[in-house]
């Protein structure tokens, strides 16, 4: 797992990237929580695109890893809809 | 019992080195449940608002001891509860949730100074601030006195009166609670003190570059306004019927609970897979640990109040 992620480093630098200019934008949006819902569900979105280019470039997607990762992200979105009292 | 646990949370042979509860069958039948219970929640909240509801412990007599406790603090003169600014920050709180926005100028243009007018309140100064998404009246005033601008109105000498109002409803798609907090001083034209004619207010960034509405005072404010507090609280300033249970919190906690529980359930399963050497073909837990953590802090952040 260590190994991957040395390994993979440019990769993590993007994902850690992307996370944080997420919570960046989302504090900016304090107050209109419509805006913050959506830049979560982005994210997340992100999230699936950057695990499947991940994947990909190591030459191990599959079907099951897709699924997954997309089973992942729907949890996180269904808990971003209690978070948000929807 | 121990061996299912195990089953359950720890990778293991019987589990094909992998936590039960992370195989995608199991996903999928918490994700089933986690929406099944969204829409039981919600149901009952719709129901039953006495049973689930929205709950918050913010009254206007401790926002109105708070800020003179801090006033009195800084060598400053205590306000008056002045009705017709309770009345304006009344109005100023229904108009924000009739037409759903967040901001001190409304979207047709409407300025806070034209509440306090139509509210019979001729000002000399004025200012507001406001709040939502606070659950204490003690976090409303400490949010208020960390940011300069709103700091400013707090500890401001031009004021003498004030005005709060409390309310409960949907602002831009969330379930919160809005504080509406109305500064001012009377203006008396008969009066000795020199005084600008143009009443200055003092109060949050976007404010200062605005003109002020010209024109008397309107006193055609229709509806029954409760001039001493709002019509929320009882006459001790207290939330009426609270609700035996707060949705809100309810729901935040639930999506805090299950966020830990699988944090701590993919940290274990990737200690263990690291530990006992165990090979697998993929390992994903880092990469749903940080995913998890980012719903975590975004959670957080999301739910923590926000002045204006």
């Amino acid at each position: 797992m260590r190994k991957n992620i040395k390994k993979h480093s440019g990769h993590y630098l993007v994902y850690l990237f992307t996370f944080g200019a997420g919570l960046v934008f989302i504090l900016l949006a304090q107050g209109d929580s419509t805006l913050q819902a959506r830049l979560i569900f982005l994210i997340a979105a992100l999230y699936f695109v950057w695990a499947m280019v991940h994947h990909y470039v190591q030459h191990n997607l599959s079907p099951r890893v897709a699924i997954e990762y997309i089973l992942i992200v729907v949890l996180g979105a269904t808990l971003v809809l209690f978070l948000f009292g929807i | 019992m121990k061996h299912f646990l195990r089953h359950l949370f720890v990778p293991h042979e019987s589990n094909r080195h992998r936590a039960r509860v992370l195989h995608h069958d199991s996903l999928l039948l918490i994700i089933t449940f986690l929406f099944a219970g969204l829409i039981v929640i919600q149901g009952i909240h719709r129901q039953y608002p006495q049973v689930l509801g929205d709950s918050t412990s913010i009254t206007v007599l401790q926002l109105l001891e708070y800020t003179n406790l801090e006033r009195e603090a800084n060598g400053l003169a205590p306000l008056n509860l002045n009705p017709e600014l309770t009345k304006a920050a009344q109005m100023k709180a229904n108009d924000m949730f009739a037409n759903d926005y967040w901001a001190h100028v409304s979207p047709s243009g409407i300025t806070p100074w034209v509440w306090i007018r139509k509210a019979g309140y001729n000002y000399l100064y004025a200012g507001e601030n406001l709040a939502r998404g606070f659950y204490s009246s003690s976090d409303v005033i400490t949010a208020w006195m960390n940011s300069p601008e709103h700091r400013a109105n707090m500890l401001s000498p031009n004021y003498t009166d004030i005005g709060f109002a409390v309310e409960s409803g949907t602002l831009t798609g969330t379930e919160t609670t809005l504080v509406v907090q109305e500064f001012g001083s009377p203006y008396n034209p008969n009066g000795t003190v020199a005084v600008n004619p143009s009443p200055t207010p003092v109060s949050a960034g976007e404010l200062a570059a605005l003109g002020l509405p010209s024109g008397s005072p309107s006193a055609n404010v229709s509806g029954n306004v409760n001039m001493g507090q709002p019509s929320a609280l009882n006459a001790e300033g207290q939330p009426q019927n609270p609700p035996l249970i707060d949705a809100n919190a309810l729901k935040r906690n639930i999506s805090f609970a299950i966020i830990g529980f699988f944090l701590i359930i993919l940290a274990i399963d990737a200690i263990v897979v690291e530990r006992k050497k165990i090979e697998r073909v993929f390992s994903h837990n880092v990469d749903h640990i940080l995913f998890l953590l980012f719903i975590l802090l975004a959670g957080y952040i999301i739910g923590s109040g926000v002045v204006l």
